[in-house]
């Protein structure tokens, strides 16, 4: 099968409002906000659903890759 | 998901297909440049988050804008007479999902086994949306492309290999 993965709505607060792209259990986003750095925040709403998640940076460029877990 | 899959596809208006394994045999038209050669032995040197440590990288660049198909060679993992019978799965990663970055789904450019049974092609396509995106200024984004084939050894074998290809404004 083709995987090409999917977009989805991120809000982490104070780091990003907006798509972020999933594929595999990780997403990737490139924050938006200012007011928390994305690696102290582990909480937040995909697609409207809470998840936790453990960002870290792309050694090169601006995207921001992290691992997450829906709360169900 | 299916949104992304169906912009994807209309870039050549046919029906998406995902669903493999997929088995048509045929010519592939990559150039060289467009091949990367699966390694025996990989290295371990690190590229980026979430690329396998040694990837390796296709030789020709990728603009946004281009609609062309690169080659997995794996004949340096097979025997002199195993072929590969089928791709299981091609995937990209949640960057590429970001970007706006696929593998194509039209069935006119499916993923080929060429007719030895050692390289498979895939084209890619990204939806025009993205194609000015700042991302791809400069250096660009690297991003990993990761292929399962099975083959007809006996007993059969599967091999995951990924490889990278970089999207910047050429």
């Amino acid at each position: 099968m083709i995987d090409n993965g999917r977009r989805a709505h991120l809000v982490i607060e104070g780091v990003f409002d907006g798509p972020a792209g999933l594929q595999g259990g990780l997403l990737a986003f490139v924050p938006n906000l200012t007011d928390a750095r994305p690696d102290a925040v582990h909480g937040g709403l995909l697609d409207g659903m809470p998840i936790r998640l453990t960002a870290s940076k792309d050694p090169v460029g601006p995207f921001w890759t992290a691992r997450y877990e829906v709360f169900r | 998901m299916l949104t992304h899959l169906i912009a994807l596809a209309i870039l050549t208006g046919g029906e998406p297909v995902t669903d493999g394994p997929f088995t048509q045999t045929g010519e592939v038209a990559a150039s060289k440049e467009r091949t990367v050669t699966m390694s025996p032995v990989q290295p371990s040197d690190q590229k980026s988050v979430a690329i396998p440590l040694g990837a390796s990288p296709w030789l020709q660049q990728y603009d946004p804008a281009d609609h062309t198909p690169y080659v997995f060679d794996f004949s340096g993992l097979l025997g002199n007479s195993e072929k590969i019978v089928s791709i299981e799965a091609v995937n990209v990663n949640a960057t590429a999902a970001l970007l706006g970055i696929g593998v194509e789904v039209d069935p006119l450019y499916a993923p080929l086994i060429d007719t030895a049974g050692k390289k498979c092609q895939i084209w890619f396509a990204v939806i025009p949306a993205s194609w000015d995106l700042p991302s791809f200024d400069a250096a660009g984004v690297m991003l990993p492309i990761t292929m399962r084939v099975a083959t007809d050894s006996t007993p059969p074998k599967r091999y995951e290999r990924t490889a990278v290809l970089t999207v910047r404004q050429l």
